[in-house]
């Protein structure tokens, strides 16, 4: 990016984008009103443009257009959509909320079931078929340690009751073995997450420092070095 | 048929009915008449008696048999004796009243005149009444007036003295005066007229000596005689013995038939109209004075009136209860007083002198000496003086009564004099002891009296000694005389133990003196009612302490009793001693004694209460917050590693180096390397879907990681069409386009459009893989997208060649690789997705044609190693100098934090373990 070249809209936004980068990074020395002031203004810019997306991108084009087309079928849908869009608003009030119940079945319904079908057919089918085939790779190694560590993540998470407490059966020790290799492989996993949450900070942390660069290179500096 | 009355119900019965039809009470007596052989025994034991008692007694058996008038004559004639020595033993022994005891002659007259009066009214009752009927109607026949009444009803028969004795009043209209101008009364002898004369103003002739008419004989037995006398049935006997007597026989010998014995009842006009005026003597009159006491009498009657009113304070309390009154006039009256001293027999002294005090027996005499003026006291009570000048009359011819009137046996009965033993019977003569003996059942009851004398006075000696007198009556004297003597018990019981009473319940032990308590023997009665008397032969008995304690004392004595104890000086109360002090105590006051006010608490519940209060004193006050120091240790360490971070991020930018190099070809990732085998596999200006659902905050990452993969979609001139899930992924989506890839110069609606963002999650996602075109009707931009070239020949999902997923979120790669591959057919699906998300993706990723996502780019680790596939350096290479240095320091800054907690804890356990030892 090269402000030197851009317009005022974007040097605007480039100072404020470097003035709000400084206040987040001023948490650094605790929590700070620079700080807050960024994290607030950025919550609100965001749903802020969310509205305006979904208007202009879903309440405009999907229900105010269609009722002014000439296309009468357009019309009708935007009708058929319009009425359980509208009952939903009486969620709002507390003595017309059941009149929005029935949209509100079926957004939840469509969604619980769209969500519990992709999860099926999406996840659980391909990751069972995945495991199964795991060995047709002929890498027996990277396939015993998915089996592995799958298997000893599930029985990890067997929560059975113990007879007495001073009695343990032998398939609860070789449970709680298993198990605590699971946990080993759950600590694993968790520690890649937080690696990658480590990585992508410190990408972001990169990049903020190389827009903070450009703008000051780009923008201070044939300011203040002529 | 005549009816029996029930003497329940009272209602009317046959007379054969021995219960009662209507309430099943027996109307005859359980026990039956005596049998012939209980009365030949009977007859055995009587034979000592006279004869003239013997046939009274079958008289009693028989009602039917009259007696004869021989026996009648027989019995006058002894009667006649009997006054006869009566007259010389008082002239014998003229002044022995005032030496006599007191006793309660007057009460005993009262008595047994009731009980004869009460035997005469059940004569002429046939049925027995009601016992409450009978009690009620003896307060009526007490007035004078209905007795006087009743004696009218009796017929001519009934002697005057003899109604005064009945109704307890002189009768001093009886008292006429014939045509010689004589004064008669009416039958009465001259002795007992004295002592009925002092009431009225009619005095009899002096010297007159009427004696009683032969046949005629009526005698007052003492109650108890008569106590249980049964109804004779005879209104009038014809035989020589007297009503009274035969009476008396009856009533000992059929004690089954006893008649409910009345407490007083009119007297029985038919007795007392066959007593003649003549037949009395003289002793008999003036014991007919004596039941003046009648407890029925009025004061406002004429004979209580006749009673010397001096008499009311002397007397005692037993003489007085019987109504008696007197007056201090009548004490001072010289005619009673002579009489007294000179007349009065011993007997009759004792019956009232004692009582009376020294007062009394040292009061002038203006009496006659033959009349005891004690009797006329006795029998008439005077309430003014007046009255008591009126007995002056009355008491001449009582005075010139011969002490020869009175008998001997009478006089011992009264008062000691002894009846002449020639006129008596010889077989009745002697020892009282022995006459008991010879008496019958219905006299032997007398024993149990005569132990109840004690020692003998003087009067019982009389009448021991004396032989002619009647054996039978002998006894009576001296139980009479014992009792008087003896004065042991009060006159109101006198009844009660006297021989004649059959009843079973009185048993004699009861009777015997000896056996009382001190307080009840005769000589502390007779000791209270002498003290404070005047006679010095009388020594004043010793009450009881606590009976002089209750005695109201003043003055003096009050005075010594303040030594012994607290005597009373205030209130009704006033006088006496030892009495509980109870306004001391009232005004004495203590000062109220003072509790603590410390709560006895234990250590303990005093802790609690401690623990309590602070917690309680704690709520208002405001906790403070201790003040963070603006340098600790956790904020130095944060900055430290802040500041190393971002120097090192900062020089790596500032300088720009590109001195490390980027992840050589072997040690590029699988995905990345599919990832770039798919796009560079696509066709030229083929369509190619890109989603971008990351948010701005990664945008750094995710422009680093899918700046080298949408460069070489662009530099194969891919026409895309830009998505978004979330609202700010359109926006995103036009500033990577416009700002990242600015060198490809790719313009909106000619070779990318931004359709801008899908609404409604999974669903809406779903939805636009199925229609497409139905979610979207216009650009991010506001154009129509189904006619720009980016989106020719697209209708579905699975005509985009390859559909790029750059999001940051998991569960969104997830979404779209569940929503949109499994409607994507043979269209490859990559992944830029995010470092932190790669291990939730990284499964979905295979390099297999049937893997869910066929290639994946991680972050910027990925973007660079897309750039050494693609062998165009990007973001990725200008980051990863930075990004080295930063994974470096971030290692090093794990190594050298995980070293320095272990040392720490390692320190730490060694100074535990030096702690242990050392304790």
């Amino acid at each position: 990016m090269n402000l030197s070249s851009a317009n005022m809209p974007d040097l605007i936004g480039a100072l404020v984008g470097f003035t709000l980068t400084l206040f987040v990074f001023s948490y650094a020395w605790g929590d700070n009103p620079f700080f807050r002031i960024a994290t607030h203004l950025f919550v609100g810019v965001a749903a802020g443009y969310a509205t305006v997306i979904s208007i202009y991108n879903i309440i405009l084009p999907q229900l105010i257009f269609p009722l002014l087309s000439e296309n009468r079928g357009e019309m009708i849908q935007a009708v058929i959509y319009l009425i359980p869009s509208a009952l939903v608003l009486t969620k709002m009030s507390s003595q017309l909320s059941k009149l929005g119940n029935p949209s509100m079945a079926i957004l939840v319904g469509i969604g619980a079931a769209t969500a519990a079908g992709g999860a099926v057919i999406g996840t659980v089918s391909p990751q069972v078929s995945a495991s199964i085939n795991i060995f047709e790779d002929q890498n027996f190694i990277n396939a015993g340690v998915i089996l592995a560590g799958t298997l000893a993540t599930l029985i990890y998470f067997h929560f059975g009751r113990k007879k007495t407490s001073d009695q343990r059966l032998p398939t609860e020790q070789v449970i709680q073995g298993i198990g605590w290799i699971g946990q080993a492989f759950i600590a694993i996993t968790f520690g890649a997450l937080f690696a990658g949450v480590y990585f992508a900070a410190l990408t972001a942390l990169i990049e903020r420092f190389s827009f903070l660069w450009i703008f000051l290179r780009d923008f201070l500096g044939p300011a203040v070095l002529g | 048929m005549a009816d029996i009355h029930c003497p329940m119900c009272g209602k009317s019965n046959p007379d054969h009915l021995e219960v009662c039809q209507f309430c099943d009470a027996r109307l005859t007596p359980l026990i039956s008449p005596k049998s012939s052989d209980d009365i030949s025994h009977q007859k055995e034991e009587n034979a000592d008696l006279p004869e003239w008692l013997n046939l009274a007694w079958d008289a009693n058996l028989d009602p039917e048999k009259s007696p004869s008038s021989e026996d009648e004559a027989d019995a006058q004639e002894w009667l006649d004796r009997i006054r006869v020595n009566s007259e010389e033993d008082n002239e014998a022994q003229p002044d022995t009243y005032a030496d006599s005891e007191g006793a309660t002659p007057s009460a005993e007259g009262t008595e047994w005149l009731n009980r004869i009066r009460s035997l005469h009214q059940s004569d002429q009752e046939t049925q027995v009444g009601d016992f409450e009927e009978k009690t009620n109607a003896i307060p009526q026949s007490g007035s004078s007036q209905t007795q006087d009444e009743g004696l009218d009803l009796d017929g001519n028969d009934l002697p005057g003295w003899l109604d005064r004795l009945n109704d307890g009043q002189i009768l001093s209209e009886d008292r006429t005066t014939d045509e010689n101008g004589e004064s008669h009364n009416g039958g009465l002898p001259d002795w007992l007229d004295g002592g009925l004369g002092s009431e009225e103003d009619a005095p009899p002739a002096e010297g007159e000596d009427a004696p009683p008419a032969e046949g005629e004989v009526a005698f007052d037995f003492p109650s108890p005689l008569i106590d249980d006398e049964p109804d004779s049935g005879e209104s009038k006997p014809d035989v020589d013995i007297p009503d009274w007597l035969s009476s008396l026989g009856m009533t000992s010998d059929s004690d089954e038939i006893l008649v409910p014995e009345k407490p007083d009842s009119a007297p029985s006009s038919d007795t007392i109209s066959r007593i003649g005026d003549d037949e009395i003597p003289d002793w008999l009159s003036n014991m007919g004075t004596d039941r003046d006491p009648d407890p029925f009498l009025t004061s406002d009657e004429p004979g209580a009136e006749a009673i010397p009113a001096e008499e009311d304070e002397e007397i005692p309390e037993w003489l007085s209860t019987l109504g008696i009154e007197s007056s201090d006039e009548a004490i001072s009256s010289p005619e009673i007083s002579q009489a007294e001293d000179s007349d009065i027999p011993d007997w009759l002294s004792d019956i009232g002198i004692d009582s009376k005090g020294a007062e009394a027996t040292a009061s002038p005499s203006t009496e006659g000496d033959d009349i005891p003026a004690r009797i006329s006291e006795m029998g008439i009570a005077h309430d003014s003086a007046e009255e008591a000048e009126d007995t002056e009359g009355a008491a001449e011819p009582i005075s010139q009564v011969p002490e020869g009137d009175m008998p001997d046996w009478l006089s011992s009965f009264g008062g000691g004099d002894s009846i002449p033993g020639e006129k008596l019977a010889p077989e009745i003569a002697g020892s009282g002891s022995e006459q008991l003996e010879d008496l019958g059942d219905w006299f032997s009851d007398l024993e149990g009296v005569e132990s109840l004398a004690g020692e003998p006075t003087p009067a019982a000696e009389a009448l021991e000694t004396d032989e002619e007198m009647p054996g039978w009556l002998k006894n009576l004297g001296s139980v009479v005389t014992g009792t008087v003597d003896d004065d042991s018990i009060p006159a109101a019981d006198d009844h009660a133990a006297l021989p004649f009473v059959q009843d079973e319940a009185v048993d004699d032990d009861l009777l015997d003196v000896e056996g009382l308590p001190e307080w009840l023997t005769p000589d502390s009665a007779v000791a209270e009612s002498v003290e404070g008397g005047s006679d010095s032969d009388l020594t004043p008995a010793e009450l009881p302490g606590w009976l002089a304690a209750m005695r109201p004392i003043d003055g003096d004595e009050a005075g010594g009793a303040l030594e012994d104890g607290t005597i009373e000086s205030a209130g009704p109360l006033a006088g006496l001693r030892n009495i509980l002090p109870a306004e001391p105590e009232i005004v004495q006051f203590k000062k109220p004694p003072v509790y603590s006010a410390k709560l006895w608490v234990s250590y303990n519940q005093q802790a609690q209460a401690d623990i309590f209060q602070e917690l309680l004193a704690s709520e208002g006050k405001a906790t403070t917050i201790p003040d963070i120091p603006l340098v600790s240790s956790q904020r130095v360490l944060r900055w430290l590693i802040a500041f190393i971070l971002m120097a090192a991020m900062g020089l790596m930018v500032i300088g720009g180096s590109q001195n490390v190099p980027l992840p050589s070809s072997a040690a590029i990732p699988d995905s990345a390397y599919a990832a770039s085998r798919i796009v560079s596999a696509i066709p030229d200006q083929a369509p190619v879907l890109l989603a971008f659902d990351y948010e701005p905050g990664t945008s750094g990452e995710m422009q680093a990681a899918a700046a080298a993969l949408v460069d070489h979609l662009m530099l194969k001139g891919a026409r895309l069409t830009l998505v978004s899930t979330l609202p700010t992924g359109p926006a995103v989506g036009e500033y990577f386009i416009q700002n990242i890839q600015t060198q490809h110069n790719y313009t909106s609606g000619d070779q990318y459009v931004n359709l801008g963002y899908i609404p409604g999650g999974a669903a809406g996602l779903a939805s636009f893989v199925q229609i497409p075109k139905w979610v979207f009707k216009q650009s991010y931009d506001g154009m129509e997208p189904w006619n720009t070239q980016p989106l020719q020949d697209i209708e579905t999902i699975s005509d985009f060649s390859v559909v790029v997923i750059i999001t940051d979120d998991p569960d969104v790669a997830r979404t779209w690789v569940e929503q949109v591959q499994p409607k994507l057919g043979g269209t490859p699906l990559l992944m830029v997705i995010s470092a932190q998300a790669e291990p939730l993706v990284r499964p979905y990723f295979s390099d297999n044609q049937n893997a869910q996502v066929q290639g994946i780019i991680n972050g910027l680790t990925g973007g660079a190693a897309y750039e050494v596939t693609v062998g165009k350096t990007n973001l990725g290479r200008t980051y990863w100098d930075a990004f080295s240095i930063g994974l470096i320091i971030a290692i090093a800054m794990v190594l050298i934090g995980g070293g320095a907690n272990v040392i720490l804890h390692l320190l730490t356990q060694s100074k535990r373990k030096d702690q242990g030892v050392a304790r």
